[in-house]
């Protein structure tokens, strides 16, 4: 018999069975539609989840501190506008003019610089602030803005018909205050700052030199009169800041990134996957006409995390934070395997372990973390920060593996998708002083939960160790 | 089980705004798209498993993991080839990590590797010829599917159930003898049974 006549009861069973048609119970579409449901839900969830922890932590990130910035700059406004309004009911416009900015200045400590402006203004005082040092902090740039500001307010005064606005909101780009008060008195302040200085108290000579700057007569008559303590005085209460400095309890927004190498194993470090078998290949018996194989053991690999975090003090005396965030972890793990079954996905023969296989595990994760200040060295503070992790498997390639007949493949379902972890790490803060220090430092992570109950994974735990970056945003 | 089944032709064009649609998860285009296929495919699914309740297990997994691989698919070639691609894959790993197949497929490796030289031809019904296969030990069963009607080679079966060729060769040798042996008892009987004669 030739091959060609062989072949011949092949192809007459292949037409045959090719024509071969059952149409399925009206049930396995109603589970199939159940099923394919049930995922595109979850994915859904687990977007929308991400999205609005995303969106409530921007912006409760951005309401904290805009409202912030309006309670440092309110007090002053409000002073000069509660001075203004029953002094100087003939040109309101002297009065307003206050801008509102950010920038650098301490609070306690403040003098009184006068710059004088002889061509133009008899005196003008600034009235500045000092930082802790006791420096006066005027720099050029800043005795720029107050001459262009005393500039505009002569114009002002030259010009009453012209634009309030010009002349009441000078702008100022270092961010500082400056104020022109009743008395034509500049003062360039820091928001949130709380006293001001002032050589004169008297109401009426405030009228008084208003009504000359009405009556264009004032040039010669302007004098440098200081009401400004006064007023804050009046304020006072709303403008002190409290012993604890309220700055420092702030939420900070920060971003963080780990690298290192995810584990696996019973134990916390994974210790017991450095087998030294891992090349070995599988059959290791057989029984009867079918070999048993047993699965090549997991070699650690590469693990990240990154994530957006908050963090504010708890308490200034006992220099220690708090922080809560939002991440991505990815952990991985790679073993041996044979060659894939077809076309199959995540299937493989364990006959051979042939090929490496990357077990992809990727995680969303909610930490939440206490920091402890081990030292008092304000240049470089090391904090011992412990927490909690709750991540949520979000998918992952993960083989599973039967002994008999030997068969790596995929099923997800055995994971215990929820797992809670604890982490601990050290880090030191560089450039503690500027706007974005970084914090540095090694880093643990070790899930509580078991991976799986079954399954090649069966009571085994992950654990991470590597190098921990935060860099904060928004330090004042 | 009735078998009426209407095959409805479907147009290339057709074809890939369906594929499109269930790409968008549209829940019509789904339903047609398993509409479509069901029937072949769980035609396939019934070669390789011993009870049609089975056959449909496999037949949903099967058409699960096609909506979830949809993306997956190129358009390098025939969908329905793709389909039924993942169908044989699941098919085999049912059998695989399905208890009770598991004890049933096992590959003998002490068998000769027979030659049949027997060539009949199949004057069975479609559902005779596939019941027949289904009577054959899980291990024959598989290979046959694989080699005579999938058109798998030795060595690619080989790959896929983690034999050696040698063996895929010989238990298919061996499924092709009693196979052959049954078809002609299975046509002997059918004239007996139409003309009345023993």
């Amino acid at each position: 018999m030739t091959v060609m006549e062989q072949n011949n009861f092949e192809k007459n069973v292949q037409q045959k069975l090719d024509e071969l048609k059952i149409p399925p119970s009206d049930s396995v579409w109603t589970n199939i539609e159940k099923r394919i449901g049930k995922k595109h839900k979850d994915r859904r969830v687990i977007f929308i989840l991400f999205f609005l922890i995303l969106f409530l932590l921007s912006g409760g990130y951005w309401l904290f501190n805009s409202g912030k910035n309006n309670q440092q700059n309110q007090p002053v406004s409000n002073l000069i506008k509660k001075d203004s309004e029953p002094t100087n009911n003939q040109d309101s416009s002297l009065n307003k003019s206050v801008i509102s900015s950010a920038g650098n200045y301490e609070k306690h400590d403040t003098s009184t610089v006068t710059a004088k402006k002889a061509k133009t203004l008899a005196t003008q005082q600034f009235t500045i602030f000092q930082d802790k040092s006791g420096n006066s902090r005027i720099n050029k740039k800043q005795r720029k803005l107050m001459k262009e500001a005393a500039f505009k307010s002569k114009e002002k005064i030259a010009n009453p018909s012209q634009n309030e606005s010009a002349v009441s909101k000078p702008t100022n780009n270092e961010g500082n205050e400056i104020v022109l008060n009743n008395s034509n008195n500049l003062s360039v302040k820091k928001p949130g700052l709380s006293q001001t200085e002032n050589k004169n108290e008297n109401a009426d000579s405030t009228n008084n030199i208003q009504n000359k700057i009405n009556s264009g007569s004032l040039s010669d008559q302007l004098k440098s009169e200081k009401i400004t303590k006064e007023i804050i005085a009046k304020n006072d209460s709303s403008v002190k800041k409290h012993p604890g400095d309220p700055q420092k309890h702030h939420w900070v927004f920060g971003v963080t990134f780990s690298g290192g190498k995810s584990m696996i194993g019973v134990d916390p470090l994974g210790i017991n996957n450095s087998s030294s078998d891992y090349f070995l290949s599988a059959p290791r018996y057989t029984t009867g006409n079918s070999s048993v194989f047993t699965s090549s053991p997991m070699r650690n690999s590469t693990g990240f995390i990154g994530g957006v975090f908050i963090e504010k003090n708890i308490s200034a005396k006992s220099k220690s934070k708090i922080s809560l965030g939002i991440s991505y972890k990815y952990f991985s793990l790679i073993n041996k395997v044979g060659t894939p079954i077809g076309s199959a996905f995540y299937q493989f023969n364990a006959a051979n372990n042939a090929n490496s296989y990357r077990n992809n595990f990727h995680y969303l994760e909610f930490p939440i973390s206490v920091k402890f200040q081990l030292n008092d060295n304000k240049t470089l503070p090391l904090y011992w920060q412990a927490g909690i992790n709750i991540s949520q498997l979000i998918s992952s390639n993960a083989l599973q593996f039967q002994g008999s007949p030997g068969l790596y493949y995929n099923d997800n379902s055995l994971f215990h998708k929820t797992q809670l972890g604890l982490n601990t790490g050290i880090s030191a803060t560089l450039f503690s002083k500027q706007k974005t220090p970084v914090n540095i430092g090694p880093y643990f992570y070790y899930s509580v939960s078991k991976l799986a109950d079954k399954g090649l994974y069966q009571n085994k735990h992950f654990s991470f160790i590597g190098i921990r970056g935060e860099i904060l945003f928004g330090k004042k | 089980m009735e078998e009426t089944i209407v095959n409805v032709p479907m147009h290339q064009m057709e074809y890939n705004q369906l594929l499109k649609d269930c790409l968008k998860l549209k829940p019509e285009a789904q339903r047609m798209l398993y509409e479509h296929f069901a029937p072949l495919m769980l035609g396939v699914c019934f070669r390789y498993t011993k009870s049609m309740d089975d056959a449909e297990e496999v037949l949903q997994e099967g058409f699960v993991k096609v909506f979830a691989r949809l993306n997956q698919f190129k358009g390098d070639g025939e969908f329905s080839g793709w389909i039924r691609k993942i169908m044989v894959n699941t098919a085999l790993t049912y059998l695989k990590t399905n208890q009770r197949y598991r004890y049933d497929l096992s590959y003998d490796e002490t068998l000769l590797h027979l030659v049949s030289t027997e060539n009949p031809a199949v004057d069975l019904e479609t559902k005779e010829l596939a019941e027949l296969i289904r009577q054959l030990p899980t291990g024959f069963q598989t290979i046959f599917n694989l080699y005579a009607v999938e058109g798998y080679k030795h060595a690619e079966i080989a790959s896929m159930l983690g034999i050696s060729e040698g063996t895929s060769r010989s238990q298919y040798a061996r499924a092709r003898i009693v196979l052959i042996e049954w078809i002609e008892k299975f046509s002997v009987n059918e004239k007996n049974d139409r003309y009345g004669t023993k």
